[in-house]
């Protein structure tokens, strides 16, 4: 038996803390009503909770993407030797399809390679043919017949599967239920489907077995094909897009974690205080946002490319140096990319601060300090949201289009942007690579759907004045 | 005269998350042509959604369920969209509540009246047809200068101007009805008068009915024929207006009357209609107002009575309505029913005076305008100047004015809520235009702010615990006992249930969120309160509750307030003395039976004679003042400019001496002085 040795990065502990920020909010938030009653609403919400079922699975994932550890290649002196590879729980999941390469490019689906190679046949006579892929398929006698029955029997029974897993699991959740709830099964199922306070629940069902219908099929025809193709060195798509959501989802959140402070505590300082504050804030953000953001974050990154290499002793791996390189990357993004939420909360302090309840304040001679934070800034709140998930998304895109300028990630870095870039020569190709840049475009834009139609919930439920307007 | 509008069984529905509810619940009443029919009630009664269902403009989570409305013989509900689309402007015709909003303001007025003529032209017309039809309709609503106003943005007009434009827009198409949806509430007094008999005057040259919309009795009574109260989405009674001014016959419109404080006494209490409007939600079995009604029986709670005829021009919908006309009469009565008398340290004039607590000398504030290329200040707003008075410990002075007088401004620089620019505020011997900042949290302390519009006056993010606690904080208020124990003690000062705290504002009706602005002002023990419009925003009853509330924590506590109002009713009841503001100017001030009871200043006439009076045998003075006033008092002169009086662009009485100098302070009697030179 192998011994592992866990070894996180920066960047591992920021998405861990986060994720127990989350968790300590979450138990903070339980022992309160009035702070639980805005989430209930979100529960209820079936488009919210459909689009957080899915950001749930792409969250798994990169979780599962953050806890890496070495692996013990042998033991000399009664000191273990490790590998110099790191990898996550994610590869070790993938390991299958991550070990299987094959020699170049192949379509989604294919036994053969996308392009014709010279291979001796058995005569000794030099060939031009599209050999067989070494692991795509191999198990198919007569690729040609069987391939298409083959394809269809397994999908079949990967569908099937999915029935039978999500059923059981239904099933489960049901009994769970109904011993809670002290109702009979019977009666809470005929709820279930027609009950309008059950429909969040049932879309979360739906959204399950959708992903379910989808998913295990692909997960067991993943076992006997590359499903997603596989790029240009061989490598399966599929593998890289599940590695690129980590990458997405860091970029994302760290990024936004750093705009937030910023641009909230200078938007809502230069609303409400105005004058010379107010001059002096307006002044950077003006000055900032009328720099080319590309040219700002390219000449960062290219500074910080030489330090990294300047001081190689500071990042001893590869992937160290990769990982401080991410990081830095959503630092510069989230210092370049405040302005805009900036300016919007400026905008809405000032309105604010000309409100009744404000000069009801001053009145009660509350502090600056306190009428800012207790009186505006949960008023902007919602703006805050929003902007954050626009941003959110706006970020991960950003990412794909800094790392096709080469400016983004390190290259040995998988992201959806380091996949797009390559597909720029793929699809000047002839016949086209089309398949990475679908998968890219398609997983991107799962993620960022599922977060902003969550946000939307969020916000929904959040504001007081939309729950007012209902009569 | 036969019926124009007839609507029969009008049933509107709307689809809350919460729940199904009849806004409009079996509407029945008709409206002939060339008449005023008035439909009142306090709001969320479903007068606003009767009127655009009328127009079938519903907003999208409202339908129309059932019932009939017809126009002139025509079925409105049986219309197809474009169909009724040829009905609205050209059949009826309507206009709303807030002329500023109903403009659209990157529009000239010419453009946008031609635009409601076009709509209501059946084919292609002349451009000079268009051009005559909006002069000749501007012309019809007196719009002053009408051959300057058409190339005028919305801004560049005032509201009663704006309000003019939106009438002629609604007259583009020649209705049959106009209906009028609070076409005065946004406006002062004395524009509310023009505007008003503009309508009438509009309503006699052509032959026109007009549907009203309004909670104000005041203006029913000066313009309506027939009128029907509507309670919780029913019509409760209708009846011919002199009638029903003579005698209410249900017991909710009785109430609606004993709450006005026109006729109040100083020192009585204002008849409540206690709780609030039920919840529409609900099925309703017996009578709507039953809860509320003093006068209910057993059978109020099982049956819902019928709209009753009691003769041939009234109904009512009331089992004992007989039983309830006996024992009321609306009409001036020495005490009033439940014959509460407030203990109140009378301050009548021949007591001596209690010490002053506020004293404001000479004081100016001025708001910098900007202009020209790089935002240069190139002027100042005067919006107070020169103003001096005097309250005493435990009195209640009243500002009076139309809005932009200057009367906010003014409570928030005695608050220090805004620097004053010259002068003094002398509070309890310190003077807090000059304070300095380690003495703020004293004065704070010692004075706080009640605001008009509890919507906005109330962090809606924020629970109301939290609310009421922040100023103790703040101030590190020591009292004894635990904090939470202090905001129920104000909560149930103010008449709220101790678990009001865990809420959040938007829970609360209007009345109740006044209810805790004011706990929020007394969280701190005050002595002196500013009320600033603390009742306008919200109903008839509700305001009774607010009132009635104020008083009883002046007693209690020997408040002094100063209460800034545009209803006069409102400052007759509340005030010891009164103050009448004109552009930033103090004009008249005295002892509130003196100054009320004979005006000297012409702006004071001119301001009483506009107010409607809810009683139409009832004048609020001796009306010698002719209503002439009014012709032109919508035009001002920009603050600042005029070295004279400036109300002299309006007065009746002007002299040579008035546009030059201006009138000082002279003495009517000890307790009235006038800023005129008349006097």
């Amino acid at each position: 038996m192998t011994h592992y040795r866990l070894d996180f990065l920066w960047s591992d502990y920021l998405v861990w803390s986060i994720v127990s920020a989350v968790i300590i909010y979450a138990w903070y938030v339980q022992k309160y009503p009035h702070l639980l009653s805005p989430w209930k609403l979100v529960v209820c919400n079936s488009r919210g909770m459909a689009a957080a079922t899915v950001f749930l699975v792409f969250i798994v994932i990169s979780c599962a993407d953050s806890i890496h550890y070495r692996s013990e290649l042998s033991v000399q002196d009664g000191k273990s030797v490790y590998s110099t590879e790191l990898n996550s729980a994610l590869d070790l999941i993938l390991e299958p399809i991550k070990k299987n390469r094959e020699k170049t490019y192949s379509a989604p689906f294919a036994t053969h390679l996308f392009s014709k190679e010279t291979v001796k046949n058995e005569l000794g006579h030099d060939q031009r043919i599209f050999p067989r892929l070494r692991f795509g398929g191999t198990h198919l006698a007569d690729p040609v017949a069987d391939w298409l029955p083959d394809i269809f029997k397994k999908s079949l029974s990967g569908i099937l599967m999915a029935c039978v897993i999500w059923l059981f699991g239904f099933l489960v959740v049901l009994s769970v239920m109904s011993r809670l709830k002290k109702t009979p099964i019977k009666k809470l199922c005929a709820s279930i489907w027609s009950d309008s306070s059950m429909s969040a629940f049932r879309a979360v069902c739906i959204t399950i077995a959708i992903m379910l219908l989808i998913g295990v099929p692909l997960v067991y025809l993943a076992s006997y094909y590359h499903v997603f193709g596989t790029d240009k060195v061989g490598q399966d798509v599929c593998y890289q897009a599940l590695k690129s959501i980590r990458t997405g989802m860091v970029i994302g959140l760290l990024a936004t974690i750093v705009t937030l402070p910023i641009a909230v505590l200078l938007g809502v300082m230069a609303g409400y205080l105005r004058g010379w504050v107010d001059d002096c804030i307006q002044y950077i953000y003006t000055t900032l946002s009328s720099i080319p953001s590309v040219l700002l974050i390219a000449a960062s990154v290219l500074m910080m490319q030489v330090y990294i290499e300047n001081h190689t002793e500071l990042f001893p791996s590869a992937e160290s140096r990769a990982d401080i390189r991410l990081l830095a990357l959503c630092v510069i993004l989230g210092m370049t990319s405040w302005t805009g939420l900036c300016r919007l909360l400026r905008g809405e302090s000032m309105r604010l601060r000309e409100l009744e309840y404000i000069q009801a304040a001053h009145a009660i001679a509350v502090s600056d300090w306190r009428i800012m934070m207790q009186h505006i800034l949960p008023n902007v709140m919602h703006i805050v949201i929003m902007a954050l998930v626009m941003d959110f998304s706006g970020l991960v895109l950003a990412e794909a289009v800094l790392s096709y300028v080469g400016v983004g990630v390190d290259t040995s870095m998988m992201s959806f942007g380091t996949m797009i870039n390559s597909a720029r020569l793929e699809m000047a190709r002839e016949p086209m690579v089309w398949w990475s840049l679908s998968v890219a475009f398609t997983f991107m834009l799962l993620l960022v759907l599922a977060a902003n139609i969550f946000a939307d919930a969020v916000r929904e439920a959040f504001d007081p004045r939309l729950k007012a307007k209902v009569p | 005269m036969s019926n124009l509008l007839k609507v029969e069984d009008l049933q509107a529905r709307i689809d809350a998350p919460s729940g199904r509810l009849f806004p409009v619940d079996r509407l029945s009443f008709s409206i002939r042509s060339g008449e005023t029919f008035a439909l009142v009630g306090e709001s969320g009664c479903g007068k606003s959604m009767t009127a655009l269902s009328i127009m079938r403009l519903l907003p999208e989570v409202a339908h129309i369920v059932g019932g009939l409305i017809e126009l002139d013989g025509v079925n409105l509900l049986s219309l197809s969209e474009s169909e009724m689309r040829a009905q609205r402007g050209r059949r009826v015709g309507i206009i709303f509540q807030d002329p500023g909003l109903s403009l659209n303001p990157v529009m000239t007025i010419g453009k946008q009246i031609a635009e409601a003529v076009l709509s209501a032209s059946t084919s292609g017309v002349a451009n000079n047809y268009v051009h005559d039809k909006v002069m000749s309709l501007l012309q019809d609503v007196q719009m002053p200068n009408p051959e300057q106003c058409v190339h005028e943005y919305p801004f560049q007009l005032s509201g009663g101007m704006k309000q003019r434009a939106m009438i002629a827009m609604a007259l583009a198409g020649d209705p049959l009805l106009l209906i009028a949806d609070e076409p005065t509430t946004a406006l002062d007094v004395t524009v509310q008068k023009q505007i008003l008999q503009l309508l009438k005057r509009l309503q006699r040259a052509r032959d026109m009915a007009i549907l009203l919309i309004t909670h104000d009795l005041g203006v029913v009574a000066e313009v309506a024929d027939h009128i029907a109260v509507m309670y919780a989405g029913q019509i409760i009674e209708t009846s011919t207006v002199a009638d029903f001014f003579k005698q209410p016959h249900h017991p909710y419109s009785q109430k609606l009357f004993k709450s006005l404080p026109d006729r109040a006494r100083h020192d009585q209490q204002l008849a409540v209609i206690p709780g609030a409007v039920p919840d529409l939600s609900q099925d309703f079995i017996g009578c709507r107002f039953v809860e509320r009604c003093d006068h209910h029986q057993e059978r109020c709670f099982q049956q819902l009575p019928l709209l009753l005829a009691t003769n041939e021009s009234r109904q009512v919908r009331c089992h004992f309505w007989k039983d309830t006309v006996v024992c009321s009469s609306i009409m001036p009565c020495p005490a009033l029913d439940d014959g509460k008398h407030l203990v109140i340290t009378q301050s009548t004039e021949n007591l001596v005076p209690a010490p002053p607590l506020l004293q404001v000398k000479q004081l100016k504030l001025y708001y910098p305008r900007y202009g020209g290329l790089f935002r240069r200040e190139i002027g100042v707003m005067k919006a107070v100047e020169d103003v001096s008075l005097t309250v005493a410990q435990g009195q209640t002075l009243g500002l009076v004015g139309e809005s932009g007088c200057g009367k906010s401004s003014l409570g928030k620089a005695i608050l220090r809520l805004l620097k004053p620019t010259a002068g003094q505020v002398v509070f309890n011997g310190m003077d807090v235009a000059q304070i300095a900042a380690s003495d703020m949290p004293s004065f704070r302390q010692q004075a706080q702010i009640i605001f008009q519009d509890p919507f906005a006056s109330l962090n809606p993010r924020i629970r109301i615990g939290e609310i009421l606690a922040e100023g103790i904080e703040s101030l590190k208020i020591i009292h004894s006992g635990d904090l939470q124990d202090r905001v129920e003690q104000l909560l149930h000062m103010v008449g709220l249930e101790p678990s009001a705290k865990v809420r959040y504002p938007h829970e609360f009706s209007g009345g109740q969120r006044q209810r805790i602005a004011i706990a929020r002002a007394l969280s701190v023990n005050p002595s002196l309160i500013v009320c600033d419009e603390p009742t306008s925003a919200l109903d008839v009853s509700v305001q009774a509750q607010i009132l009635n509330l104020l008083r009883q924590l002046q007693s209690e506590k020997q408040l002094t307030y100063v209460f800034i109002s545009h209803n006069i009713s409102v400052v007759r009841y509340m005030a010891d003395e009164i103050a009448v503001m004109y552009l930033g100017r103090i004009v008249e001030r005295g002892a509130t039976a003196s100054v009320l009871g004979s005006p000297k200043h012409p702006y004071t006439q001119t301001l009483l004679a506009a107010v409607p009076a809810a009683y139409p045998a009832q004048q609020l003075f001796d009306k010698a003042v002719d209503t002439l006033h009014l012709a032109h008092s919508d035009m001002r002169l920009p603050a600042g400019k005029s070295a004279g009086c400036a109300f002299y662009s309006r007065c009746t009485f002007a002299r040579a001496e008035c546009s030059q100098l201006q009138p000082v302070e002279r003495k009517v009697n000890v307790h009235h002085t006038v800023n005129c030179h008349l006097y």
